[in-house]
Order: C-alpha cells, then structure tokens, then sequence
C-alpha cells in the first residue's frame, strides 16, 4: 500500500482542500494519494494522481500533454510588459 | 515559515529508493534548484543519477513513438534538460545554478538552501528541519522520505 501524505506545517493555517484535482486527468483525489507536480501556467503547485506514477509509458506522456497546455496558457494569458518575477518561468521558454 | 508544502513519501514495493527520487524529480520537473539532503550524498548522487539516465532512455523511447507534434517537441525540450541537469555534490552554499544538490543535514542547517524543491532522506531534528527550511517559499516543496 502507497502511502503518501501532504501537510502543511503545523503552525500555518491550511490552505489546501482534503481533495484536490489531478493536474494531468482532472480526477479528484484524497491529498494521501497524490503527488506534487510541476507549476502550472499561473505558477501554482499542481498534483498527480499517484496511479499515474506507475507506468512510465503513461507518466511521460501525461506530463508532456499537460506541459504543453500549460504553456500554451502562459504564452497566450501573459501580459509581458507586466512581469514582476525576479526569476523568469524560463522552462515555458524554448 | 513560508507556505511551502509537505509531502511524505514512501516508495511503493519493489521500487527503490533513488528510483523513487529520480521519478519525482522528473515528476516536478523544476527548472531551478533541487535540493537532497542526505548523510551520503556521494551514494545516493550516484544511484540516482544512474536511476536518471533510465529515465532519459524511457523517455526518448516515447518520443520516437508519437506522432503528435507538439508532444514531440515538448519530450525533445524534456530530454534536453534531463540530459544536461548537473547532479553535484556540494560543500558550499548551493549557488543557484538549476542542477541538483546532494549536502549533508549539516551543511543545509549552516547554509539553507533556495529551490523548489528539498528532499529531506532521513529523519532530521526539528531544529535542523527549520533550518535547512528557512529559505524556502510558497509553492516550493519538502519531500520527506520517511521508514
């Protein structure tokens, strides 16, 4: 049995729902069965559903997919002229 | 504190520690600093680099499987990083320099590090967790190999 478990530091307020969405397939899930994932276009921590973990062949493509969205929501969603980051989302650049 | 998350992991049967650490490595597919902190970094910098290079090979596989053009290009950008992200082990303060840090549990106490993402291998002291945890920040994440 997988056991996974993410928690916020005692003395912080939580912030994060019991369930959260997949990134990558959209299903909504216990925080005790995903893993945190790359950042999305707005720069927030996504979650991947564990059971994606265990096929190479469908983690690799998965990630690809949702990098590729996420990108494309940066790209598009972006007002350049207003960015205020000290270290630029580079990885949305090729 | 500052927002970061928490995430405890064990590996699953049959999966290997460094496996487990260069699939979530994978997996959150930083581009900036990551951190391991662990009482033998020249071990498990080896291993895991090792377990990464599986990886690399996996992954190319699927790329000269698929015919989705954007697929392809995004797999040839992952490949590129996989293939040129440094693994170092450091005895200095970690420089910002996007690759990944192998340090002891003292040497992130005396200078903790900034990334986006802390794998902590062993149990530390609270003390030394708050520490090492000190210059992380929000949506950064701790992943913490408990057993």
């Amino acid at each position: 049995m997988i056991s996974y478990t993410i928690n916020e530091p005692e003395h912080q307020i939580p912030t994060l729902p019991d369930e959260i969405a997949c990134g990558v397939c959209g299903a909504t899930n216990q925080k005790t069965d995903m893993t945190a994932g790359p950042y999305s276009a707005a720069g927030e921590l996504s979650f991947i559903c564990n059971v994606h973990l265990r096929s190479s062949h469908q983690l690799i493509n998965l990630l690809a997919d949702y990098i590729v969205n996420e990108r494309r929501q940066f790209m598009q969603g972006e007002n350049f002229e207003e960015i205020k980051r000290t270290i630029p989302d580079a990885w949305f650049f090729y | 504190m500052h927002g970061f998350f928490i995430e405890k992991r064990i590996p699953p049967a049959g999966v290997s520690l460094s496996r487990d650490l260069a699939q979530h490595i994978f997996v959150r597919s930083a581009k900036d600093n990551v951190v391991v902190v662990t009482t033998r970094p020249q071990d498990i910098a080896s291993i895991t680099k090792k377990q990464w290079h599986i990886l690399i090979r996996q992954v190319q596989r699927e790329r000269s499987s698929t015919l989705n053009s954007a697929r392809i290009t995004e797999l040839d950008n992952q490949i590129a990083w996989m293939q040129h992200l440094a693994f170092i082990i450091r005895r200095t303060k970690v420089e910002p320099n996007g690759g990944v840090s192998f340090i002891t549990p003292d040497e992130a106490a005396q200078n903790p590090p900034g990334c986006s993402t802390l794998y902590l291998m062993q149990e530390v002291s609270e003390k030394q967790f708050s520490l090492m945890t000190s210059g992380l920040t929000k949506n950064d994440v701790v992943v913490i190999y408990a057993g």
